[in-house]
């Protein structure tokens, strides 16, 4: 036939266009904003037009959508058939071009990590001196800091050469030197040791279960507590194909999942618990610090005392013991506080970034002996919501 | 909209390329019309009525210098109506703010600044319609008494918000009566494509590199990262506009159409003159034929002709942007210019072909910082930079080795991509082996078009530079 070639290309084109289009609506979701597991976030909603939104227009074309037809990109493009084929497609081809680092994460040797370059010391400053401050304000209480480097900073010999890393090490120190009374918590050493071993997550940029025990067990030292052994615990696997918020951003299935361990005190009678979670909008109780529903989701970490919440306190039965401990954290104490539970009786867990008053409305100062802050070194250099504790004077 | 948009490819382009060839030819050119002001809505919903209203004028200046044909007084007026008009619109949204800046700054004077926005494309279509308007005038086309064709010849979308200028008088006939065969339909498909991964693939993918280095303290980058900046920023440019002219010429095509090329490997030219001969040829020739010409062109002497050159890339350079930086950037190639129509070039003609490209190329790259920075002092001490003054003052350091092992690759492809290479291997192989080239050109096609998508699914970056003209 003459010109098969030509006719060839025209046909399968014209069935491209009309055939993915078609896809696309025929196997839409039926919600309003579903949830995508594997990049782990929800979906843009459809936004109506309206007078309004019909005209308006954002300045710059990088700056959040303001019309209706920024909005319907979104949304199509959220949508559009075999989105996740085509971003393992595309990150596929980015690093067959030579690209180390694809949304903001180095994969190498077998695992994910999130990438991580310089910090603002003066935005740093200001937090470290609002630590100060509420420290100072608050003799009473012997405060303590847990500084944990990333998986970036452990395995940094893996990473492409000339990749500009930041230094955690050298960050962690400029944080310990510049804290007043606060007692800085060395989990560097300890995780650094213990690289060979599973201390972080391989697709997800939490440490593991084990690597918040070395954390615990060096905290013990500094906090007055006597620590349990590793050997004193129950590991149960209880999820082995873990895929975290770095397998979000790569969608790069060649990574091994993760296993979940959670680990129970076995030779001791480990004690009873009530944990009862502030949402802000509800105060719910639980008998447990796991939450085994989230198994079953992606979110899998959310297992460890669920979801962030802005309060969330925990009580147990432990006899002889009063002592209480108030917790200023991001996720990575999610997975550490199960050990400190079995040294106090009562544990308060405040996340700042979700609480906007004088923590004074709902915590009494008083009830606490030790103040405990637990933070990644990412999460601290930006953070900015600790400075909220300039307000308690 | 954007060609390269999901919502276009997948949404405008099928429906309306099956309304298209569903209509009867003679509602052809209203569908034409109607689509290309939805498709300028999409992305510009206010300003649209710009658009309408500088068609209706220049549709009517274009009936009244007919009607008046006998009179010359008169006709003369249509024409100075569309040119006053077209210029007044340019000079209302897109120079206004600048020029009320610097007499505010000059007389210390505070008139506001009355903050319109850059309608897209202004500057193309205003240009496009003063083609029609001055060649009726001159009696070179004969003019278009159907309102709906004449729109159509504005707002068709292929061409709208950024080019290629596309002059009435290339397009008239088939305005009227086109002719779509498979082989321009092929040929459509292949340059849209084209086009697409040029611009989502090469320019898009560079782009990132100048856009990490634009960003960062000038005075911590080495001379080597500042070089890598600018090149990347050098081929994404180049990527960017030509792969958008020919997503634009490709659509033509299959409507029909054979729109004007716009580039022609311009990054393999022997010197500035022939630069600009290569680069956005259609914005060239336009200046060309109703500035440069009609000033006398070099035919009235070597004072004139430096005159007019000197216009011709002033006008060049305010063309591209309401700022100093364009002003100097065009005055920069108006200088290079006239210097090689004085004496370089014959000089440049006698030099091996490497070492006048390098020269070409060494001028175009730093041109290109005046044009990509956003003020005159940023773009000075970067370019201070490049040649190790006010960096790092490394010449090389572990940034430049981490970009240029991240980015080596598509720098590769692209210094291949911007030379005829390829075309001049397909041509060879076609010459033995017609078959390969071919049947070949059919999955490379398709998979140059699905990585595109991919990369426009994943998103993320995805600018056009050539809108803000």
């Amino acid at each position: 036939m003459k010109d098969l070639h030509k006719k060839l290309l025209v046909t399968i084109f014209a069935a491209m266009m009309f055939a993915l289009p078609a896809a696309t609506f025929i196997l839409m979701p039926k919600e309003a904003m579903p949830f995508a597991e594997d990049e782990n976030r929800f979906l843009s909603p459809f936004v109506k037009p309206t007078g309004k939104n019909l005209f308006a227009r954002a300045e710059n074309p990088a700056d959040k959508p303001k019309s209706f037809m920024d909005y319907f990109d979104l949304w199509f493009a959220d949508r559009f058939v075999m989105r996740k084929d085509w971003i393992v497609l595309n990150n596929g081809i980015q690093a067959a071009a030579g690209k180390t680092e694809i949304n903001g994460v180095f994969t190498r040797g077998g695992r994910m990590m999130q990438v991580w370059r310089d910090y603002d010391a003066d935005a740093v400053g200001k937090v470290l001196s609002a630590v100060n401050g509420f420290a100072e304000r608050n003799p009473e209480l012997s405060c303590y800091f847990i500084l944990a480097p990333t998986s970036q900073e452990i395995y940094k010999d893996t990473l492409p050469p000339n990749a500009g890393a930041g230094n955690q090490e050298a960050f962690i120190k400029f944080c310990y030197d510049n804290m007043g009374s606060v007692t800085p918590i060395n989990a560097y050493a300890p995780l650094y040791e213990n690289r060979e071993s599973y201390i972080y997550y391989r697709t997800d940029h939490h440490w593991t279960t084990f690597g918040a025990y070395l954390a615990y067990y060096a905290a013990c030292s500094r906090m007055e507590l006597t620590p349990f052994e590793s050997g004193a615990f129950n590991a149960e696997h209880a999820s082995s194909d873990f895929r975290g918020t770095l397998y979000s951003k790569t969608l790069n299935s060649k990574i091994t999942p993760d296993v979940i361990s959670f680990y129970t005190l076995a030779k001791f009678p480990p004690p009873n618990i009530t944990l009862k979670i502030n949402t802000g909008a509800e105060i719910n109780e639980y008998g447990s610090l796991y939450f085994r529903e989230y198994l079953d989701k992606k979110d899998k970490y959310s297992a460890f005392l669920g979801p962030n919440a802005p309060i969330t306190d925990i009580f147990t039965d432990l006899e002889n013991n009063e002592k209480a401990l108030l917790i200023f954290k991001d996720s990575y104490a999610h997975s550490l506080i199960p050990f400190l539970v079995n040294h106090y009786k009562r544990i308060t867990v405040l996340d700042m970034r979700y609480i906007n008053t004088d923590i004074r409305y709902f915590t009494d100062l008083t009830e606490y002996d030790q103040v405990l802050f637990i933070y990644n070194a990412i999460t601290f250099s930006e953070e900015t919501d600790l400075i909220k504790l300039n307000a308690v004077k | 909209m954007v060609f390269s948009s999901l919502t276009c490819l997948f949404l405008f382009l099928p429906l309306f390329f099956a309304l298209y060839f569903i209509a009867p030819k003679p509602l052809r050119n209203t569908f034409l019309f109607l689509s290309g002001l939805v498709f300028y809505a999409w992305g510009e919903p206010f300003y649209v009525f710009i658009l309408i209203f500088s068609t209706l004028i220049d549709y009517f200046a274009g009936l009244f210098i007919h009607k008046f044909d006998d009179r010359p007084a008169v006709r003369k007026i249509g024409l100075i109506v569309s040119v006053v008009m077209n210029v007044m619109l340019l000079g209302l949204f897109k120079y206004a703010g600048f020029i009320v800046t610097n007499i505010n700054a000059l007389l210390s004077l505070n008139i506001p600044d009355p903050k319109l926005h850059l309608p897209i494309g202004i500057s193309f279509f205003t240009f496009q319609t003063m083609s029609y308007t001055i060649d009726v005038y001159r009696r070179r086309i004969k003019v278009q008494k159907n309102p709906i064709n004449f729109g159509a010849f504005v707002t068709m979308f292929p061409q709208i918000v950024a080019g290629p200028i596309v002059r009435y008088e290339e397009i008239e006939k088939e305005l009227n009566e086109r002719r779509v065969s498979l082989d321009m339909v092929y040929d459509g498909i292949i340059t849209f494509v084209t086009g697409l991964g040029k611009k989502v693939l090469l320019a898009n993918g560079i782009g990132v590199l100048w856009d990490t280095v634009k960003t960062s303290d000038f005075s911590s980058l080495s001379a080597a990262t500042a070089w890598l900046g600018i090149l990347a920023f050098t081929f994404q440019i180049y990527f960017d506009f030509s792969g958008y002219s020919d997503m634009a010429i490709g659509l033509g095509k299959i409507l029909g159409f054979n729109f004007p090329k716009n580039f022609n490997y311009p990054y393999t030219s022997r010197s500035i003159s022939e630069f600009w001969r290569r680069w956005h040829m259609t914005l060239g020739n336009w200046f060309k034929s109703y500035v440069y010409f009609p000033l006398g062109g070099s035919r009235k002497g070597k004072g004139r002709t430096v005159f007019n050159l000197a216009v011709v890339w002033l006008l060049t350079g305010i063309w591209h942007g309401a700022s100093w930086n364009f002003i100097l950037w065009g005055s920069l190639y108006g200088l290079a210019i006239i210097s090689e129509k004085l004496f370089l070039g014959g000089l440049l003609g006698k030099l091996p072909s490497l070492i006048s490209m390098a020269y070409t190329m060494f001028l175009v790259t730093l041109g290109w910082v005046l044009f990509s920075l956003p003020d005159i002092k940023s773009a000075g001490s970067f370019i201070g930079v490049m040649f190790n003054v006010g960096g790092s003052g490394a010449v090389l350091d572990a940034q430049a080795a981490y970009h240029t092992a991240n980015y080596g690759i598509i720098f590769a492809v692209c210094i291949f991509a911007c030379t005829d290479s390829w075309v001049r291997l397909k041509g060879a192989i076609f010459k033995r082996l017609p078959f390969i080239v071919n049947y070949g050109a059919v999955p490379v096609t398709v998979a140059l078009f699905v990585a595109s998508v991919s990369n426009l699914v994943t998103a993320g970056y995805n600018p056009f530079l050539y809108f803000n003209f």
